[in-house]
């Protein structure tokens, strides 16, 4: 005794065969994977059903028969093997788009590079003409006093160098703008939708079935899809949180630099009126550590929140120590500086 | 290498013009086309057609309408556009001229033979 299930064909009704169901079902999604144009592809598949529905009534002499695995065989001999639908062309534009689909990276060029190949990278990141990202480069780490060697020296150690052919290619990838981070966000909003359509369907069947043990499979499955979900928008959240708290501080760093540099210059006093001396060190050092205590955490959780994003987590376990001795280092010098100050401020009285 | 698969290389390249061919006097649906090219032998396996029907049609060679059918769902009738005939047109020129040149080249050669 086999189930049979409902099954709608070009809007017209079959009863199937379980086991035909998921014949036909497979043979669909195979024929699917030879086309990447969305459009494309469900005009095909619209295409396709009609006529295998049409080749399935003349098969059948009643509408109540029906329609087994065998029948299913006997079309796919008439409709052919999935891969015959594969147009050649077809496959070679396939594959173009496939790499135009990904999303330009930041790697680090090792076939045009003065130090690490940061600035080469980052030209081809943001499209600019390598020179040009030289020398702003070189202004800005003068006029932050090398605040900006630090940063150079984070992309050097986080970001990869381009070793493949195919890394090369992401690295030279279709462009990063809003469009395609939107569009990104769409696919994976999609993505999740359809999960959640396809589980609102689960919880459907499971109506009809009334079974205690599957309402709570698909109430896990539902549950976790939506954990996922929240874990995407916590990522989000994490990212532009710490890229504009990143970005401050080097806006931060970059003024405090100027101002040095300037008042320097022009032999001014030093800013803020406290006297610097008790603590032994120059206001720009004792900023940038601040800055140093603030912006590792701050990294920590831009890569934390790419993490919970795109389940890919960067750096190597050394990069990972090294930045956490930093960190404590800087705290410790911090803390000994701040009681050093104190110090001075009560001699001062 | 087999034959067969050379052949069916040969049969694909010409596809597009016998397509076009078929629907240039007259709309079809895509069991009729394929009854065509079936009786033509060229092709095997019906499902070789509807990506190079979609691939035309979003090439705005062909365009398509739907029409209710007595027997059975409504139907989709392809028709070729304008664009399509010129296309056609110069397909068959393309196709008169590779014919010439292998007659040209198989018949020297065998001569020679």
């Amino acid at each position: 005794m086999n189930k049979t299930v409902n099954v709608n064909l070009a809007a017209q009704h079959f009863y199937f065969d379980q086991a035909a169901k998921t014949k036909l079902e497979i043979y669909f999604d195979e024929i699917k994977k030879h086309f990447t144009d969305e459009v494309l592809c469900q005009e095909i598949m619209t295409d396709v059903e009609a006529r295998i529905a049409e080749l399935l009534h003349q098969k059948t002499t009643h509408p109540q028969q029906v329609i087994t695995i065998k029948n299913i065989e006997d079309i796919i001999e008439v409709m052919g093997e999935p891969n015959a639908y594969k147009i050649d062309e077809e496959e070679d534009k396939t594959e173009k788009t496939k790499q135009k689909k990904s999303l330009r990276k930041l790697f680090r060029d090792p076939d045009d590079r003065f130090f690490g190949g940061v600035a080469s990278g980052v030209a081809h990141y943001f499209g600019l003409q390598i020179k040009w990202v030289r020398l702003i480069w070189l202004l800005l780490a003068l006029f932050s006093w090398g605040g900006f060697t630090i940063l150079y020296i984070a992309l050097w150690v986080f970001v990869p160098l381009a070793k493949t052919t195919t890394e090369k290619f992401m690295m030279k990838g279709e462009a990063v703008n809003l469009s395609n981070i939107e569009k990104k966000i769409r696919e994976e909003f999609q993505n999740v939708t359809e999960n959640i359509k396809n589980a609102d369907y689960k919880k459907a069947k499971r109506k009809m079935k009334s079974k205690t043990s599957i309402f709570f499979h698909q109430l896990a499955d539902f549950i976790m899809l939506m954990f996922r979900f929240a874990l995407k928008i916590v990522g989000v959240v994490c990212v532009i949180t710490a890229s504009v708290a990143l970005m401050i501080i080097l806006v931060f760093m970059f003024s405090i630099g100027m101002h040095e540099v300037f008042d320097v210059a022009l032999g001014a006093p030093y800013w803020p009126p406290i006297d610097i001396m008790h603590m032994g060190i120059s206001i720009w050092n004792a900023v940038l550590l601040v800055l140093l205590i603030i912006a590792i955490p701050m990294t920590y959780i831009f890569i934390l929140g790419r993490w919970l994003i795109t389940s890919q987590f960067i750096g190597s376990i050394g990069t990972h120590l090294l930045f956490l001795g930093v960190w404590f280092f800087s705290i410790l010098l911090f803390a000994a500086l701040g009681f050093r100050f104190i110090n001075g401020f009560i001699n001062l009285h | 290498m087999q034959v067969e698969n050379t052949k069916a290389q040969m049969r694909k390249g010409i596809l597009e013009l016998c397509i076009l061919s078929i629907l240039a006097d007259e709309r079809k649906y895509a069991t009729e086309i394929i009854e065509h090219l079936k009786d033509a032998k060229m092709i095997v396996v019906e499902g070789t057609l509807y990506p190079l029907l979609a691939r035309l049609r979003s090439a705005k060679f062909l365009a398509y309408e739907w029409e209710e059918s007595k027997v059975g769902p409504p139907r989709k009738y392809y028709i070729i556009t304008d664009e399509g005939k010129a296309f056609l047109s110069e397909l068959t020129t393309g196709w008169n001229d590779l014919q010439q040149a292998v007659n040209q080249l198989t018949n020297t050669l065998n001569q020679k033979t």
